[in-house]
């Protein structure tokens, strides 16, 4: 099986296959990860493809940990998410061509939806990006710290500092933590 | 898969199809599990001038010759200018190259690198993990790869090399300022802006282009239009694509509604 950095190269080459290779296999997990942030799976939809077309218009800027798009797809998912409707603007004609998703979502897609979800669309996108790499999505320091673009160390600050928001806004809602939710801290 | 789900990878397939061509990247981001310290060690050899204010360790102004000139701007855009000297570093140890601020016009710096012998080199600016570049059995001896790094923060900058246990490589660095991206015409915007592009539109769009190639010195010939997909097969000459005649063409007149038949006519 190729990696995407290998699809990628293939793409930049002008194989649209390969790029459909890197779509087919993080288009799942990376709806999974937009429809924490969003209000809606509609949203979730437009916030996976512009993270696609995102990447292909910042091809030259992508980068990949060991050999992988995903960390920088979930990045750039998290900033379309903090304004779908900015990213979907510059798309806007191809999302509208896109036909409307029929079946309802899949509980497994919206289960977990709770206090802590609402109140992490309540972050700043700085502390919602280690959020959703360290902790929802398991990414290590280091991967978050490539993804990100940022020092490893500035990392294990901001998610530190980023936990604690979190934590002081739950403290007076629910018992559910988001890190119950995602199973491990 | 949904049928949205569908339609969106055909799209992005299509978006990809429709590119062009592709300014080599030969730069391939890995990230490596573990960056140790590595003492520097070496001494002062460069020296300063107004642009590369210090070569830091074992790195040289050079005077290069025009190939290494070619292949260093041959990681920036076309038409990008190199702003002062080229720094040259031929080392098996951790440098730090201090480039002072940037100067004025610049929009980054571009870098290439070159092994010399199996290995990998992290690359980083002021502390700020950058990527690497690697050459093992796949690449071979002599390959490499560049780009070009804007610039966020203001004041000295500091670009390091960090190669792995014994590997040795070459390294050339300079300031460069690339032009910018072309705006697309009043006419493209006007073909995008209902959201459709029609077949006179592109047909329309293409012809811009094809004047506008040869208002900048080069005959595309005939190119011929097929029905099924409608679609206009065509050769970019090199020395189009090298002199930037063909990103500003293509840019103005031709790209977007190219990329929105493509897609809406697959």
């Amino acid at each position: 099986m190729t990696s995407d950095a290998d699809d990628w190269t293939q793409a930049l080459a002008g194989s649209g296959e390969a790029f459909g290779r890197i779509f087919d296999r993080h288009r799942d997990r990376l709806y999974r990860h937009s429809v924490r942030l969003v209000p809606s799976p509609t949203d979730a939809d437009d916030v996976v493809a512009v993270a696609f077309l995102e990447a292909w218009r910042k091809r030259a800027a992508v980068r990949f940990v060991d050999d992988s798009l995903l960390p920088w797809l979930l990045v750039a998912a998290t900033h379309s998410a903090q304004n779908v409707s900015r990213g979907a603007r510059r798309y806007r004609a191809l999302l509208a061509r896109l036909p409307a998703e029929a079946s309802v979502a899949d509980h497994a897609e919206t289960f977990g939806e709770g206090d802590a979800q609402r109140e992490l669309r309540t972050l700043s996108l700085p502390d919602r990006e280690v959020i959703v790499l360290c902790v929802l999505e398991g990414l290590s320091e280091r991967e978050a710290a490539t993804a990100l673009g940022v020092p490893p160390g500035t990392v294990k600050s901001r998610l530190s500092r980023a936990k604690a928001r979190l934590a002081r806004r739950l403290e007076a809602s629910t018992p559910t933590t988001l890190a119950e939710e995602a199973g491990h801290d | 898969m949904t049928d949205r789900t569908t339609e969106l990878r055909r799209a992005l397939v299509a978006t990809v199809d429709a590119a062009p061509y592709e300014k080599p990247r030969p730069r391939r981001w890995v990230a490596v599990a573990a960056i140790a310290a590595f003492a520097v060690a070496g001494s002062v050899t460069g020296f300063a001038t107004a642009t590369v204010s210090q070569a830091s360790t074992g790195a040289a102004i050079d005077e290069p010759d025009d190939a290494t000139t070619a292949w260093v701007l041959s990681f920036a855009g076309p038409k990008s200018e190199l702003l002062g000297p080229i720094l040259h570093v031929d080392s098996t140890e951790s440098v730090d190259l201090a480039l002072g601020p940037a100067p004025v016009g610049a929009t980054g710096f571009v870098t290439a690198l070159s092994c010399e012998t199996f290995g990998t080199a992290n690359e980083f600016l002021n502390g700020k993990w950058l990527g690497s570049i690697g050459c093992n059995g796949d690449t071979g001896i002599g390959g490499g790869g560049g780009g070009v790094f804007a610039v966020s923060e203001a004041g000295n900058q500091t670009f390091r090399v960090e190669p792995s246990q014994g590997m040795r490589y070459q390294a050339w660095i300079a300031w460069v300022r690339e032009p910018p991206q072309p705006e697309p015409s009043a006419q493209q915007l006007l073909e995008l802006s209902d959201g459709v592009v029609t077949r006179d539109e592109y047909i329309a769009a293409f012809n811009r282009f094809i004047a506008c190639m040869a208002a900048g010195g080069y005959d595309m010939g005939e190119p011929t239009l097929t029905d099924t997909p409608t679609r206009f097969i065509y050769a970019i000459p090199g020395a189009a694509h090298t002199d930037g005649t063909d990103e500003f063409c293509y840019g103005t007149e031709f790209n977007q509604v190219d990329m929105e038949w493509q897609i809406s006519n697959p």
